[in-house]
């Protein structure tokens, strides 16, 4: 495969065959390399300018990797990031630091994120020091118009991390994100960690932002129903492979990876009623150790629909239908099989 | 059915040196034998904490129970939790009411293998000799669908996934056949395909046990599917209880309604805004004398700030603590 863009249009950003191995390392005083975690496993997508592409997927299956990767916070062991046309995979750390500015991360635990002993203001003003964009007057004036961006009062540049709410403090980081007005921003988990009735604030808050700003999101999550309320596509890993990628419509009234149908019969749907006529696909066992992924299709051991097939080769990763993506050896191109 | 557990009008407090902190604030609930009463809440709502209190869990001090009944059994069996003495406690712990938590990794012991740790409550609840008792974990261990079971009863906890690790927490729990069983958040920790296999198990074992389990979560989705009434709780209060039906068809409560329109849903099409509750979680270190969720409330008037709503009766199935009656957004009579 070349780098062909994988949907019209120029994307902002393209991944192809992008693979992060950490090593295993034995040994304390002669220590060698003993086998390697393959967290990310030739992944490729694309993102437009504008759009939410959702990346979903169970613990360890590393989605949270492909995001550091992407931004090169971690180098990836091969593969290739475009963004806007330019290769970061292979730009140093000085070309990257110039690129930097207009590529940020919203992190999960808003309170690791932020600094317990710096003030808000510090805190949200410091990329714009790092980066020589504003000092005195300008920059205590940038950080009050992000954090009324970000629905705060801005006296509260004041302050420190400890006197927050974990939704406030994760306003924190999305306006310390949006400091040096990025155009990409990755949202890994951005409300894992808060309450019901304080996500719907934080996502709207991100949707309205994006309205507002132009941003292109990539949101990482494990929460199947809030990926599918905020991405315009979305794509579902598994053991370090992208398993199925599709527009969220197309995604969730057709899916035709066997993964992802039971990824999707397992998610509780908040209503009685619909709960006691759905009939689940509960998948057994546990997602297997990414150090030692099985042979084949790395999905085949819980698959419900696995054949001989399944154990012997890699499925590649296909465009089944018009922007539709899978990697299966049970879906037909024409007829669907594996649908149902 | 046979009421099991009625609680009145229970009260925790906890002392801290921040000042004091309104964790419980006077919760009343029964529970029936058999069925499923699932504690819903967010961060701080005392749900938890109502629960621990009752299993004597709470750490005293800081921890008070301040006030409240819990009877426990039916007939002269009867008794009231909260006067027990410590060892007559452990002794309902484990063996009348078994527990489940979020965390097996942490309520498991780390240095004593499976089989010792299972083996212990049969050991001491009900008398069993070491080698019955061995034999009994094993089966139990096979009950809650761990695949060799034989073998697996030398392993210790971190040999387990945390899927597994919370089957054995269940094999632990439905030990000595609790006619209750107390699940703090037991799938929150667990991915969501995991998460399906022990709703599942623990469905069936209820339905073969009858034993009656109280559900603690914040997840109104994984509710929906598992349990037969609902209590909502928040700031220390049960603002909404009903059976799961009318909690989501027909939910009373200005704040249920909120968190059911939160909740993105995977079933609908999810386009358009999520309806959120603006403000932040209540301040538990102020005592309650209004309604807690006055500041956050859309439909709070003065009433709501002067006092605490009573339980109003909408039906045989539903109660709610709220002077609003929200489809004609007019005070109750």
């Amino acid at each position: 495969m070349t780098a062909k863009p994988l949907l019209s249009g120029r994307p902002l950003l393209s991944v192809r065959h992008l693979k992060k191995y950490f090593p295993i390392v034995r040994g304390v005083v002669i220590s060698r390399t003993v086998g390697a975690v393959k967290a990310v496993d030739d992944v490729s997508f694309d993102i437009q300018p504008g759009e939410t592409l959702g990346l979903v997927g169970e613990s360890g299956c590393g989605k949270s990797t492909t995001g550091r990767t992407v931004l090169q916070l971690y180098r990836p062991t091969s593969g290739d990031v475009f963004f806007n046309g330019q290769n970061l995979a292979q730009m140093d750390d000085r070309a990257l630091r110039d690129l930097r500015p207009q590529m940020q991360m919203i992190f999960q635990d808003s309170y690791a994120a932020l600094n317990p002993r710096h003030s808000v203001g510090k805190i949200i003003g410091e990329p714009l020091v790092v980066h020589n964009k504003a000092s005195g007057q300008t920059l205590r004036h940038r950080v009050a118009e992000l954090l009324e961006l970000v629905g705060l009062n801005p006296d509260y540049a004041r302050r420190f991390p400890h006197e927050f709410s974990g939704g406030q403090r994760q306003r924190i980081g999305i306006a310390r994100a949006l400091a040096l007005n990025p155009t990409f921003v990755i949202c890994d988990e951005p409300i894992s960690a808060l309450d019901v009735s304080i996500q719907a604030q934080v996502v709207n808050l991100l949707q309205d932002l994006q309205a507002q700003l132009g941003l292109t999101y990539l949101f990482i999550a494990h929460d199947l129903s809030m990926v599918r309320h905020i991405s315009n596509r979305v794509a579902v890993m598994y053991l370090g492979k992208i398993m199925e990628l599709a527009s969220r419509q197309e995604l969730f009234s057709r899916p035709l990876h066997p993964y992802t149908q039971s990824l999707m019969s397992a998610v509780p749907i908040p209503d009685p009623e619909q709960e006691r006529q759905r009939q689940r696909i509960i998948l057994t066992g546990d997602v297997p150790s990414p150090a030692n992924p099985p042979q084949g299709c790395v999905f085949h051991t819980r698959c419900p629909l696995a054949e001989e097939i399944c154990r012997r080769e890699v499925p590649t990763y296909r465009e089944v239908q018009p922007g539709h993506f899978a990697a299966c050896h049970l879906i037909d191109e024409q007829s669907s099989k594996a649908e149902r | 059915m046979t009421i099991i557990l009625e609680v009145d009008n229970l009260v925790t407090r906890f002392y801290t040196k921040d000042g004091v902190v309104h964790a419980v604030n006077g919760v009343s609930f029964k529970l029936h034998e058999g069925e499923t009463l699932a504690v819903v809440g967010e961060s701080g709502s005392g749900k938890s904490v109502s629960m621990m209190s009752l299993l004597g869990l709470i750490p005293e001090p800081p921890g008070k129970i301040e006030s409240g009944t819990a009877l426990f059994g039916s007939g002269p069996a009867k008794r009231d939790l909260l006067k027990l003495s410590r060892a007559q406690l452990r002794r309902v712990r484990g063996k009348e009411i078994g527990f489940i938590f979020q965390d097996p990794l942490s309520s498991l012991n780390p240095l004593l293998t499976i089989g010792r740790q299972i083996s212990e409550a049969l050991v001491e609840h009900l008398g069993l000799s070491e080698r019955a008792a061995r034999e009994q974990a094993i089966a139990l261990l096979e009950h809650v669908g761990i695949a060799g079971a034989r073998d697996r009863i030398n392993n210790y906890p971190h040999q387990f996934s945390g899927g597994m690790r919370q089957r054995v927490m269940i094999a632990m729990a439905i030990a000595c056949s609790p006619k209750i069983i107390i699940a703090d958040e037991p799938t929150t920790a667990l991915d969501v395909t995991v998460q399906a296999q022990i709703t599942d198990l623990m469905a069936r074992l209820q339905e073969e046990m009858g034993i009656a389990v109280i559900w603690i979560t914040h997840d109104l989705g994984v509710v929906a599917g598992i349990a037969d009434r609902v209590l909502v709780m928040y700031g220390g209060m049960i603002t909404e209880a009903a059976n799961v039906d009318n909690l989501y068809k027909r939910p009373q409560h200005p704040y249920t309604i909120g968190l059911l329109g939160a909740l993105p849903r995977l079933d609908t099409a999810g386009n358009g805004r999520l309806t959120s509750i603006e403000g932040n979680p209540p301040d538990l270190f102020s005592p309650l004398n209004h309604c807690p969720f006055a500041r956050r409330c859309p439909y709070a008037f003065t009433r709501c700030w002067e006092e605490i709503p009573p339980d109003y009766h909408i039906g045989e199935r539903q109660r709610v603590a709220c002077f609003i009656e929200v489809e004609t957004g007019k005070e109750r009579p």
